[in-house]
């Protein structure tokens, strides 16, 4: 009787484990729907203008920037404003167009368009320091408290992902460049990156229909085409040929280490279609959000974040699997 | 153009002006709780502000430059700004999209402590004159003129305005 009630008891766990077994790999996601659980700002009151960035620490507080105001904003779990920093200027805690933001345990880090450099908070938003950049960031991703990988606007090394210290030294670098450069244009490396605990590096090209996994290393384990797009339009400005239509806007990378890619004006739904990749880089799945987004962030917790009303309000929600 | 021609036109563009200035006076965005009086001032600056400039950085640097110029008391009696954006009223949730450009400017006004009343053209009265960017108008009543400066403004341009508006 005894060995019964162990084996009906062992079966009875496998059966869970097994039908867990795929989301827990990230494997056979068959469809994913969005449950929104919070929204912040709205056309009434004055929580949002503009947010550009956002994150989430790990007590569930919302950090955002606001390129309208120039502020930083801190929100509660439940969406209250608890503080806000920031004016127009040039000096420390200043922003003349705060774009991206990331944390870490201890730290909020800030990007601006027109500020060389990252500037980095304390939780309660007090200015703490700038970590020096000569040049502009476009993406930037806290790996720890001592780590930070960026990606800078480099005419001269345009494919390369940097790895520094809070000093800003660089301590090692991603060179992702191709070998035959031949008649690309301006800004064509440009990506969006996010990296997996293992240190992997993942690239959403920006005017490319090119996804692609790099090790911290360098070397690339896959790269891939989801949309079939031969080539975008450009025009000429001066001596330069920049592109005028965007592929992909954003990468974010949910717990199991799927891949989720905003797509741009390619899309069958712009700047809504999300395409989710496994770890191996097979396109699992396809929703869209309910609103235009110019990126994605997913949280510790697997909620996932987006613009709604042209950046008034920020959405967050649950991703519900299969 | 005949001489005749072009007086009608000044006094057709000096009405436009002072009406524009009776109406923003009373009910423009980020001027609540103020009471602006609706007389006309004999030299004033109307000026035409692109919305999709206010998301180009360089673009709004200078606009804002040339806000702070100007000193306050001057600002709130003898300039006045409106908006203008392409017409979508033919697209979906026009006016929604309406109330999030109303409130994003706002936002705008607050955050950059711009002191003169602003409207948004919802109408697209004024769309006609959107033409290449923001733009300002210097109406003198005195000298019966009315120049034109589109942004970004040269430096000489900056100092003609300044020394116009504060003689």
């Amino acid at each position: 009787m005894k060995f019964h009630t162990s084996l009906l008891k062992t079966v009875f766990l496998g059966m869970i484990v097994w039908a867990l077994l795929p989301s827990l790999l990230g494997k056979e996601i068959r469809k994913i729907s969005l449950e929104e659980v919070l929204s912040i700002g709205d056309l009434e009151d004055d929580l949002l203008f503009q947010w550009t960035g956002v994150t989430s620490d790990t007590e569930g507080f919302i950090y955002v920037t606001d390129n309208m105001d120039y502020s930083l904003k801190k929100f509660s779990a439940s969406g209250k404003l608890q503080k806000k920093t920031g004016q127009k200027g040039q000096g420390p805690g200043e922003f003349s167009a705060p774009r991206l933001l990331d944390c870490s345990e201890k730290w909020i880090y800030v990007i601006d368009q027109n500020i060389p450099g990252i500037q980095v908070f304390d939780k309660e938003l007090h200015f703490q320091r700038r970590i020096p950049m000569l040049l502009p960031v476009i993406d930037f991703k806290v790996l720890s408290d001592d780590r930070i990988a960026v990606l800078a606007f480099d005419l001269r090394h345009p494919s390369r992902v940097l790895f520094i210290d809070p000093e800003g030294k660089i301590t090692s670098e991603l060179d992702y460049s191709r070998a035959q450069r031949k008649n690309l244009f301006v800004m064509a490396d440009l990506v969006s990156f996010d990296v997996d605990a293992e240190g992997n590096v993942y690239l959403a090209y920006t005017y490319e229909d090119r996804i692609e996994k790099w090790t911290e290393k360098g070397r690339m384990v896959w790269s891939k085409k989801l949309l079939g797009i031969k080539k975008v339009k450009s025009q000429k400005a001066g001596d330069f040929v920049i592109p005028t239509e965007i592929v992909y806007k954003d990468v974010a990378l949910d717990r199991s280490g799927n891949i989720f890619i905003l797509g741009g004006h390619f899309s069958k739904n712009r700047s809504r279609d999300v395409y989710v990749l496994s770890p191996s880089g097979e396109l699992r799945t396809t929703f869209s959000l309910p609103d235009f987004s110019h990126c994605i962030y997913i949280d510790k917790k697997n909620f996932l974040y987006s613009r709604a009303q042209e950046g008034i309000t920020l959405k967050k929600f649950k991703m519900k699997y299969n | 153009m005949k001489k005749s021609d072009k007086k009608s036109n000044f006094l057709s563009g000096l009405a436009a002006a002072s009406l524009v200035f009776f109406f923003l006076s009373s009910s423009a965005i980020g001027q609540k709780g103020q009471v602006a009086s609706p007389a006309v001032e004999k030299k004033f600056c109307f000026i035409l502000i692109d919305y999709d400039s206010l998301f180009c950085s360089p673009c709004l640097d200078l606009f804002l430059r040339f806000c702070n110029a100007i000193p306050v008391s001057v600002q709130e009696s003898a300039v006045r700004g409106v908006v203008v954006y392409s017409d979508q009223s033919q697209q979906e949730n026009s006016d929604i999209r309406e109330r999030i450009m109303s409130k994003k400017i706002e936002g705008f006004i607050r955050a950059n402590h711009i002191k003169f009343p602003v409207v948004v053209d919802h109408s697209h009265v004024f769309s006609p004159l959107k033409g290449g960017g923001t733009t300002a108008f210097l109406f003198d009543l005195e000298r019966k003129v009315v120049n034109k400066y589109g942004f970004p403004l040269k430096p000489k341009e900056l100092e003609e305005i300044l020394s116009r508006l504060l003689k």
